[in-house]
């Protein structure tokens, strides 16, 4: 069964002016599997949000359907309640009045945890997040780590089977940061299916199945993190040191070569292919020029996205 | 069932929250200052007048009304959701936001009731008001009366949940509203007759006038037939509420005003 599937899915806002109509959403069609981790990346304003906003039910679609483990977000609310926990980053979505047991005990109530098997699990999940010896330390005392670690905990009090993570690790130092995605990872071993939006490639790629990127609404890939990088970068590009101005010239009038650039701070240049079969061609002249200083290297997530997203980059 | 839990659990809630204003001095001490001598200025004027008929009016519709302002406080607190993130979470939880905010603002009707009772103690001190024995009955009528406007402030919570801002407006606004029309210093009668039928569906006027009839020494049937009508205004309230708070989560769903930080 699908975790989550969209179809052709929007969502519009009342623009800034009068009478127009911002599209936040446009037309996502996506297909989530149980137990997978899917990855949302995108710059601020890309729509990540206001897709977890859907899914989650707290907000409707203007056209297209979503649905959760088989049931519309917008006629089976209910049963799509039942079945998810939403987790966000930051300071807020706690009670800093009360304690984290405290906390967990109003979600599990809310959550229609059974009375009798509430305390069971509320010490369960506490000592999974490594917050049972200050269970009974008001919120506001915790650091942002620990508060992280206690959304996710509150996102997880009413056996949630779909868990939507919306950009969890802001903030985070990156200790704290590294053993939240090792929580993601032990939640995934458990079959359930998780869907994080995130700024930061590191993670994606860390613990991401797939990753689609969206940007103005759309949808601009969605592959593996490994086959995304490769969707630029289908040929390794390829950094040289030591080479002078008539080589790099020649280079860049090989067949094949998009770009030859002078790399910051370094003598090396980058040469990358807009045709993978001129790798060779150009591996050859380096050669016979007698240039021994040859690195290939492939893209990671974040040049990807630069790459995909163009050079509106983080901008909103 | 499960709707009981989440009420008994929104109580722990309300009870963390009104700790952060209050402790039981600070309560006593500066909360009764402002409330007492609010009160005592309007009795003031009814010693001015020289009528002890109109003091006796003065005082007891004066300590009634301070339950009732103190639950004015669930207007704003009804918003307190927003600002701590966990409005867009209570709003797709299994459970119903009714049971959660009733629970949550709970604390506030009791804070009213113990304003108005400790508000006729200190006014009856200061005015040697004499109660008789069947002034027991004052605790009843004030708990029916602060339940009725507990009500009446959630629906009103749950409005101004659309424009939290205006949080404090509305209950800066209304409480003095409830206060001129609901036969606290004047009578329902001064008014023109629209809004005496106002006055009517809102809630202490039935209330106040059980308590009035009380004190007097009125029929006791008199007495639990006006408190009976003030518990009718406050589950009709009760009614209204239950049904706009999520009917207006809803809203916030269909028009995007719900953020999930």
């Amino acid at each position: 069964m699908l975790a989550v599937e969209t179809k052709e899915l929007s969502r519009s806002y009342a623009g800034r002016e009068r009478g127009t109509q911002v599209r936040a959403l446009d037309g996502l069609s996506l297909h989530i599997h149980e137990g997978e981790v899917f990855g949302l990346l995108g710059p601020n304003g890309a729509g990540k949000t206001t897709l977890v906003k859907l899914l989650s039910t707290v907000l409707l679609p203007t056209s297209g359907s979503a649905a959760v483990l088989g049931n519309d977000v917008v006629r089976e609310t209910a049963a799509v309640r039942r079945q998810i926990g939403i987790v966000f980053g930051g300071d807020r979505g706690l009670y800093p009045n009360l304690t984290a047991r405290q906390n967990l005990e109003y979600w599990a109530a809310l959550s229609l945890v059974p009375a009798r098997e509430a305390p069971a699990r509320i010490d369960a999940l506490l000592a999974r997040v490594g917050l049972h010896e200050r269970a009974q330390q008001l919120v506001q005392g915790y650091s942002r780590g620990m508060k992280q670690r206690l959304h996710l905990a509150r996102g997880l009090v009413g056996n949630a089977r779909v868990l939507f993570l919306d950009e969890p690790t802001i903030g985070m130092d990156p200790l704290a940061a590294r053993d939240f995605r090792g929580l993601v990872r032990e939640l995934r071993g458990e079959g359930r299916t998780i869907l994080l939006t995130t700024h930061d490639m590191s993670e994606a790629e860390a613990v991401c199945d797939r990753v689609a990127l969206i940007d103005h609404g759309r949808l601009l890939a969605l592959e593996t993190p490994r086959t995304l990088a490769q969707l630029i970068a289908r040929n390794e590009r390829v950094d040289v040191d030591g080479i002078g101005e008539a080589l790099v010239q020649r280079v860049r009038s090989l067949p094949g070569v998009s770009t030859v650039r002078s790399l910051a701070e370094s003598s090396s240049y980058r040469i990358e292919f807009a045709d993978g079969q001129a790798m060779n061609a150009v591996l050859s002249v380096l050669v016979a020029a007698g240039i021994n200083s040859i690195r290939t290297s492939r893209p990671n997530l974040e040049e990807v996205y630069l790459h995909v997203i163009g050079d509106r980059g983080l901008r909103v | 069932m499960s709707a009981l839990q989440v009420f008994r659990k929104g109580l722990v809630v309300g009870r963390e929250d009104f700790r952060a204003f209050w402790n039981l001095r600070t309560w006593l001490s500066a909360w009764m200052l402002r409330i007492g001598t609010g009160a005592l200025l309007w009795v003031l004027v009814g010693r001015m007048l020289g009528s002890e008929e109109k003091l006796a009016y003065l005082l007891i519709g004066n300590a009634v009304i301070a339950g009732p302002i103190a639950v004015g406080m669930v207007i704003p607190a009804s918003t307190w959701d927003r600002w701590e993130s966990t409005y867009p979470l209570l709003v797709v939880s299994p459970s119903s936001m009714v049971p959660a905010q009733l629970g949550r603002t709970a604390i506030w009707w009791l804070h009213g009731v113990g304003t108005s009772l400790a508000t006729f103690a200190l006014l009856g001190l200061c005015f040697g008001l004499a109660l008789p024995p069947r002034a027991i009955l004052l605790l009843p009528l004030i708990a029916v009366v602060c339940a009725s406007t507990h009500a009446f402030a959630l629906t009103l919570g749950g409005l101004v949940n659309r424009v939290p801002p205006l949080r404090n407006v509305l209950q800066n606004s209304v409480m003095p509203l409830l206060m001129a029309v609901c036969g606290v210093s004047v009578p329902v009668s001064f008014w023109p007759p629209w809004l005496q039928l106002t006055a009517q569906v809102l809630p202490v006027t039935h209330g106040l006038s059980a308590v009035r009839t009380l004190l007097a020494g009125g029929a006791l049937p008199e007495v639990a037939e006006q408190g009976a009508l003030e518990l009718l205004v406050g589950v009709s309230w009760l009614a209204t509420a239950a049904f706009t708070i999520d009917w207006l989560a809803n809203q916030g769903r269909a028009d995007g005003s719900i953020e999930l930080t």
